[in-house]
C-alpha cells in the first residue's frame, strides 16, 4: 500500500479537538449571588439551538480542514472559521446572560464557564496555526489574528456584556480599576527602568572584570530563585528598621510596606535577564572587530559607543523585554505588601471568594503582559542594526 | 622608517619575541614569516602599540613610539588583519571611512576618498558603498579591509595575513592586486604571513623568525640562494628554483602571438600562418575565445564552425601572472606555449616554455 503524504496540521487538530470538547462543558454559570456556587448551563441551554449548531458545524469544518493539507486558501478558511466561532460566541453570550438573569433577584450573577475559556483558547490555537501559513500575505494574517479581538473589544465597550458578572465587578469599581492599572504600570515601569540601568552596568562590569563576573552572576542567579512572596515579605523588616532609624527616609516615603519594597523586589528580579543578556551581547562580539577598531586608533570609549553598544543593543533589549513581561506578572504579588496594582483585585477576590473579582485583576495582567511583550518586540526590531538583520537591507 | 631595537616580549616565563632588531626602509614591503608561534604577529602588533614590548625600543620616523599617544599613533598606521574585522552594523562606505571619521575629515572629502579606495581595490564604488559586510564574499571583505587600512593614506601599513582567509584563486588575484597597488602607492608595509610563496612574491625584504628570534633578514633572492642556516634551508624547501620564478613577472617574456578572427575563412588562416598547426581565435573585440586546428579546416568550413572554445581563465594567463604560475599552467595542460590576456580578456601575446627554461637556467648561475 502506498503511504499517503502526511498533510495533517497537528496544531490545528489540537485546536479543533479542544474546541469540540469545549461544547461538553458548561458555558455560563448562574449563581444566586457573586460568592456562591451556581448551576452550570451548557452552550445550548445558554444560547439557542441554532447558535450552538452553527458553532458545532464550524468546529467540525476546522477539524476536517486540519487534515486537508497546508495551502494558503485552507489556512485562510481555517482562520476565518476560528474568528467566526469567536464572534458568534461573543455576540450570543452577552444577551444570553441578560436572558438568564431575567426574573432572578438582583444579586444573582452569571459567570463565564469553562466552555467559554476553552473555546477562546481553542480558537486562538487555530488562529496561531493559520497565521503561520499566511506569512506571505500580511493583510490576511493580520485580519485572521485581530478580527476576533477587535469585535470582542467593541462589544465590551458597547456594553454588550454588562450583565456578565466580571463586567459587573468592574462597573462598581471603574475608578479603582483605572487607578490600580496605572499604579501597576508605574510599578513595572520604575522597576524595569532602574533594573535596566543597574543591569546594564553590572553586565558591562562582569565582562570587564574577571573578579566581578562570578559574584555578580552568583547573586543575580540566587535572588532569582527566592520565591516572590518571600522576597516581598523579607524586605519589610529591614526597610521598616531603616525608616525608623532615619526619619529623612520616612519623610521621603520609604517604609517597610508600600511601593519601596515592591520596587526593590521587582528590580532584583529584573536584574538577571538584563545582566545576562548584556554580558552575552558583549561577549559574543567577534574579537577581530574590536581588534580592528583598536588597531585603527579608536579609543576604548569610542569602541564602546560605536561598536559594542550598537551590536549588543538588540540582545540587551531582549533581556529588558523578558524582565518587563516577568515584572508585569510579579507586580501582582506586590499588592500583598500594600503596594497596590492589579494584584489588589486578585487578593480582594481571594478574600471574598469572588472568582470574577480575581479575574478582573488577572485578565488585565495577562493583556498588559502581552502588550508589553509586543511593544518590546517592536523596539528590539527597530534597534537591530540593518547589517545584522541578515540578507538584504 | 621603522626601526625595532632589541625588542623582547615576555608572557610570564615564555619569550614571545627575543631581542629582535630590524629596520624597514621607506616604501619597502617587509614580510615577517615563520612557523606559528614564532612571534611574528606579536612583533607586528608592537609597532602600533597594541602590545607593549617588555624591553627594547621602537622608532617610527626616528620618533620613539611610546612618546606618541596610542590612538594617535594607530590613526597614522594602516591596519589590516586576516579575519578582516569589518564592523557588521556599518555599510562598506562607513567601514572604509572609519579612520577619516576619527580624524574629523570633511564629509564630502570622505565620500570622495571612499569612492577612490573602492576603485583602487577593484570594486564598483556605486554598487559596494551601501552594502553591508554580511553581503560580501570573503575576497571582497578582504579587499574592503585593505581599503579601510589605506583610508587616511597612512605612510605605514601593518598587515596580518591579509590574504589568509580566502581560496587560493582569490588569494592569487588579491596578491597580484597588492603588487599593483604597492607599485602605485609605495607604502612602508610590514606583512605577516606563514605562506612562503606569498612572502617571496610580495616582499622586498623577508624576515624569517623562529621561536621569537630573527633568523635571517634579507631579500627574497638571497633567502632562496643563500639560506643562513639549516632552519631557513628547511623552511624554504627543496623547490627553491621554482619558488624564485614567482618573483618574476611574465611581462618580459610575452611574444607576439598569431591569432585569427573568428569570422575568418580558411584561406585567411593559411595566409597568416603557413607552418603552424593551430592559431588562437579572437572575437571582434580581440578577446581570446579559443583556438583552431589548421588540419581540421576544410576548404568549405569556416573558423567559426571549427573553433575549439575555451574560457580565457582556463586556457590563458593574465599579464600580471608570475612565471611560476605560468609554468605550472603550461605543465598542467601540456602546452609548449600559453596565450596571455589582459584584464578584459583581450589577447596580448604568448609565452613559450623554452623562454622560461632559459630564465631559470640564467637565475641558477
Amino acid at each position: 500500500m502506498i503511504h499517503r503524504l502526511v498533510t495533517r496540521d497537528s496544531v490545528a487538530v489540537t485546536g479543533s479537538v479542544i474546541g469540540l470538547f469545549s461544547l461538553l462543558f458548561g458555558w455560563l454559570t448562574l449563581k444566586p449571588s457573586r460568592i456562591t456556587a451556581g448551576t452550570s448551563l451548557s452552550l445550548w441551554e445558554s444560547v439557542d439551538w441554532t447558535g450552538s449548531a452553527v458553532i458545532l458545524v464550524l468546529w467540525l469544518v476546522c477539524f476536517i480542514l486540519s487534515f486537508m493539507g497546508k495551502g494558503i486558501l485552507k489556512a485562510a478558511i481555517l482562520g476565518t472559521a476560528a474568528n467566526l466561532i469567536l464572534i458568534i460566541s461573543f455576540v450570543l453570550t452577552g444577551p444570553a446572560a441578560s436572558r438568564i438573569l431575567e426574573g432572578e433577584p438582583p444579586i444573582a450573577r452569571v459567570s463565564l464557564g469553562v466552555g467559554v475559556w476553552m473555546t477562546f483558547a481553542a480558537a486562538y490555537i487555530l488562529v496561531f496555526a493559520a497565521r503561520q501559513r499566511l506569512d506571505n500575505s500580511p493583510v490576511l494574517r493580520n485580519l485572521v489574528s485581530w478580527t476576533g479581538l477587535a469585535v470582542l473589544l467593541s462589544l465590551l465597550i458597547a456594553g454588550w456584556f454588562n450583565d456578565l458578572s466580571i463586567v459587573r465587578e468592574f462597573i462598581g469599581r471603574e475608578e479603582r480599576f483605572v487607578q490600580e492599572l496605572l499604579h501597576h504600570v508605574f510599578l513595572v515601569g520604575v522597576s524595569v527602568a532602574v533594573g535596566t540601568l543597574l543591569g546594564i552596568f553590572l553586565g558591562i562590569w562582569a565582562t570587564r572584570s574577571r573578579r566581578a563576573e562570578r559574584p555578580i552572576f552568583f547573586i543575580t542567579n540566587i535572588t532569582q530563585t527566592i520565591p516572590s512572596l518571600a522576597l516581598f515579605g523579607l524586605l519589610i523588616a529591614p526597610l521598616s528598621a531603616l525608616s525608623f532609624a532615619f526619619p529623612v527616609l520616612r519623610e521621603a516615603g520609604i517604609r517597610g510596606v508600600g511601593n519601596t519594597p515592591a520596587i526593590i523586589a521587582l528590580v532584583i528580579y529584573s536584574l538577571l535577564p538584563i545582566v545576562r543578556n548584556t554580558y552575552v551581547g558583549l561577549r559574543q562580539l567577534d574579537p577581530a572587530v574590536i581588534d580592528a577598531g583598536l588597531g585603527m586608533g579608536m579609543s576604548r570609549s569610542q569602541i564602546f559607543r560605536r561598536i559594542e553598544a550598537p551590536l549588543a543593543a538588540p540582545l540587551v533589549l531582549e533581556g529588558v523585554r523578558t524582565a518587563s513581561v516577568q515584572s508585569v506578572g510579579l507586580a501582582a504579588v506586590a499588592a500583598l505588601i500594600g503596594a497596590g496594582g492589579l494584584g489588589w483585585f486578585i487578593f480582594q477576590g481571594l478574600g471574598q471568594a469572588a472568582a470574577d473579582l480575581i479575574l478582573l485583576g488577572a485578565i488585565p495582567i495577562i493583556v498588559l503582559a502581552l502588550t508589553v511583550d509586543a511593544v518590546m518586540r517592536t523596539i528590539v526590531k527597530f534597534a537591530t542594526p540593518k547589517g545584522l538583520a541578515g540578507g538584504n537591507q | 622608517m621603522i626601526r625595532l631595537e632589541q625588542i623582547t616580549k615576555c608572557y610570564g616565563d615564555t619569550m614571545a619575541v627575543n631581542e629582535l632588531s630590524i629596520e624597514i626602509n621607506e616604501g619597502e614591503v617587509c614580510v615577517l614569516i615563520g612557523p606559528s608561534g614564532c612571534g611574528k604577529t606579536t612583533t607586528l602588533r608592537m609597532v602600533n602599540r597594541l602590545i607593549e614590548p617588555t624591553t627594547g625600543r621602537i622608532f617610527v620616523n626616528e620618533q620613539e613610539i611610546n612618546t606618541i599617544r596610542p590612538e594617535q599613533l594607530r590613526r597614522s598606521i594602516g591596519y589590516a588583519i586576516q579575519s578582516v574585522g569589518l564592523f557588521p552594523h556599518m555599510t562598506v562606505a562607513s567601514n572604509i571611512a572609519t579612520v577619516p571619521t576619527l580624524l574629523h575629515w570633511e564629509k564630502s572629502h570622505i565620500v570622495r576618498r571612499v569612492e577612490e579606495l573602492l576603485t583602487l581595490v577593484g570594486l564598483n564604488a556605486a554598487e559596494y558603498a551601501s552594502k553591508y559586510p554580511s553581503q560580501l564574499s570573503g575576497g571582497e571583505a578582504q579587499r574592503i579591509g585593505v581599503a579601510r587600512a589605506l583610508a587616511a593614506d597612512p605612510p605605514i601599513l601593518l598587515m596580518d595575513e591579509p590574504f589568509g582567509a580566502v581560496d587560493p584563486l582569490t588569494r592569487e588575484r588579491l596578491q597580484a592586486q597588492f603588487v599593483r597597488i604597492q607599485q602605485e602607492l609605495r607604502k612602508t608595509i610590514i606583512l605577516v604571513t606563514h605562506d612562503l610563496d606569498e612572502a617571496i612574491r610580495l616582499a622586498d625584504q623577508i624576515a624569517i623568525m623562529e621561536s621569537g628570534k630573527l633568523v635571517q633578514y634579507d631579500t627574497p633572492e638571497t633567502i632562496l640562494t643563500k639560506p643562513a642556516n639549516k632552519f631557513v634551508h628547511d623552511f624554504v624547501g627543496t623547490d627553491r628554483a621554482l619558488k624564485r620564478l614567482s618573483r618574476i613577472g611574465i611581462e618580459n617574456f610575452i611574444k607576439p602571438a598569431t591569432s585569427i578572427s573568428v569570422i575568418a575563412s580558411k584561406k585567411e588562416v593559411n595566409s597568416i600562418c603557413k607552418r603552424c598547426r593551430w592559431v588562437w581565435v579572437v572575437d571582434e573585440d580581440y578577446r581570446l575565445i579559443g583556438w583552431v586546428d589548421r588540419a581540421s579546416l576544410s576548404e568549405t568550413s569556416s573558423v567559426k564552425e571549427m573553433v575549439v572554445r575555451g574560457d580565457s581563465n582556463e586556457i590563458a594567463v593574465t599579464n600580471s601572472a608570475t612565471l611560476r604560475e605560468t609554468l605550472s599552467r603550461m605543465l598542467g595542460q601540456g602546452l609548449k606555449s600559453i596565450p596571455v590576456v589582459d584584464e578584459m580578456g583581450r589577447l596580448v601575446g604568448e609565452v613559450a616554455l623554452g623562454d622560461i627554461e632559459a630564465a631559470t637556467a640564467e637565475a641558477e648561475v
